[in-house]
């Protein structure tokens, strides 16, 4: 091989690794986004527009806003748990705003827990997964509960949806979309065997997803 | 099989279960004299009754819906039920793909009121002039390509059966007596051979790179020859593969179809 190939190769896999890279940002870019959610938001603020609503628009414009800075800045950043519920809660009041009459949503925080320092964007997936897979997929209205407890060393986050519930055989090793199985190895990157992820049947029907992770103050 | 309305104005029925994308609706229709919204429906099912009741003429149908999605609603009533048919949707590469190319309206959420005319002007010559039957032969062409078992596949992996969604395979690779399917991030391997498994894929999506690979049109990033004059394909996953001599006119027209519809979406609004 000549020098020159030599140097063209290391060039061209250079190159590739850069395009890698910025194809691993794009996805990830995406999938917090989400591409459906952003474009029917985006629908709903025209609605509001047309409908003459403008203390709406700029309800949603704000949230969206909010939501979009959180995902371009957040990257492997942590936070305080308190910091991810509030983006949780403008993701939910945007879903409100679409689905008004389809989604009950109750969220309670202990107070010893609100300052617990987090890697972000660990409690959206699953309240996103509860709306998209559990709540979506059926006409009738839906609750979500999402709470927070620290249980001495431990911070805890359920989300609970009384939705369709899991499909079945359905387990998390096996599951086809990347939200989950993403947030489940960023935890096992991060705190090894010390967090969990738990996606289980809730016996009133509708699904339970907890987290588990060590608890840390801010 | 079209009702003029007392009125003569044509009878329209909006499905979306979205309150506020039907509100945007109504207040559009509510500017065009001649067209008059006779029902206003949540969901598929309630779409269903609606459009058997009223017989409308024009249905505004979104795609994404719980339980009976758009394409379900008219699966279920037939394509020629309505004589004209108007998708509206957020983001669902597939379904763009398929109205494309069976040449149907559609309207991307959210849309200028530019946009809404232009469909509306086109709705209105084609009630006017009665043109419904190319109409239904187009719907049922893209009903039978969307059919729920021609978005994934079904395959079995030891003992386990998995539904895998189009969309999430990247490249199909085969191997002496099995085949790999390479998703986001992870591969199976399958006793299935790649015949079959390439029979249940819709065949715009998919196409043969070389002797045993087949790639996702949608996944293919870049495609450039090298020294040798092969020429050489990048993934969105960072895949390379070869392209051979005898794939490579398949490979351009396939790659050259998705990029004019990709033009053809962005200039539409």
């Amino acid at each position: 091989m000549s020098l020159y190939e030599r140097y063209r190769d290391r060039e061209m896999a250079a190159t590739r690794l850069q395009a890698e890279l910025a194809t691993a940002r794009l996805q990830a870019l995406r999938r917090h986004l989400q591409p459906h959610f952003l474009f029917n938001s985006l629908h709903s603020v025209a609605a509001l527009a047309r409908a003459g609503d403008t203390a709406g628009v700029v309800r949603l414009v704000a949230a969206l806003s909010e939501l979009l800075r959180y995902v371009l800045e957040a990257g492997d950043r942590h936070g305080t748990l308190r910091e991810e519920l509030q983006i949780v809660e403008r993701y939910l009041e945007i879903q409100r705003a679409r689905f008004s009459d389809r989604l009950d949503v109750t969220l309670t925080v202990a107070p010893d827990a609100v300052n617990a320092r987090v890697p972000l964007f660990i409690v959206r997936p699953l309240v996103e997964n509860a709306v998209r897979h559990g709540l979506a997929p059926r006409v009738r209205a839906g609750s979500l509960v999402i709470s927070a407890v620290r249980n001495g060393e431990q911070t805890r986050i359920d989300v609970e949806d009384d939705g369709v519930g899991l499909p079945a055989g359905w387990n998390l090793h096996d599951a086809t979309g990347t939200g989950l199985r993403n947030l489940a190895s960023r935890l096992a990157a991060e705190f090894g065997d010390a967090a969990a992820l738990e996606i289980s049947a809730r016996e009133t029907g509708g699904v339970r997803a907890t987290v588990t992770l060590p608890y840390s103050p801010s | 099989m079209t009702r003029i309305s007392p009125a003569g104005r044509w009878r329209t029925i909006v499905v979306d279960d979205e309150p506020l994308a039907r509100q945007t609706l109504r207040l559009l229709f509510a500017r065009e004299e001649d067209f008059t919204i006779v029902a206003e429906c949540g969901h598929g099912a309630e779409g269903i009754d609606a459009i058997r009741r009223e017989s409308p003429d024009v249905l505004f149908l979104d795609v994404q819906m719980p339980e009976v999605d758009g394409f379900e609603v008219l699966r279920r009533l037939g394509p020629g039920t309505v004589p004209v048919v108007i998708f509206v949707t957020a983001f669902d590469r597939y379904a763009l793909q398929a109205f494309e190319h069976h040449a149907l309206d559609y309207l991307l959420k959210p849309f200028s009121d530019e946009r809404f005319s232009l469909v509306i002007g086109r709705t209105r010559a084609r009630l006017r002039e009665r043109r419904f039957a190319s109409m239904a032969g187009q719907l049922s062409k893209l009903l039978l390509a969307t059919a729920p078992e021609r978005r994934q596949l079904v395959v079995r992996d030891g003992g386990r059966t998995l539904v895998v969604p189009h969309a999430d395979i990247v490249w199909i690779e085969a191997e002496d007596y099995c085949t790999r399917i390479h998703l986001r991030g992870r591969t199976l391997l399958v006793r299935e051979s790649r015949r079959a498994l390439v029979d249940s894929l819709a065949p715009a999506e998919f196409v043969r790179v070389h002797r045993s690979a087949i790639a996702n049109v949608a996944c293919i990033r870049t495609m450039e020859p090298v020294a040798s004059g092969d020429q050489r394909l990048t993934l969105d996953d960072g895949t390379v593969l070869k392209v051979s001599r005898t794939h490579r006119a398949e490979v351009v027209a396939a790659v050259g179809t998705r990029l004019q519809r990709e033009r053809e979406g962005s200039r539409r609004n």
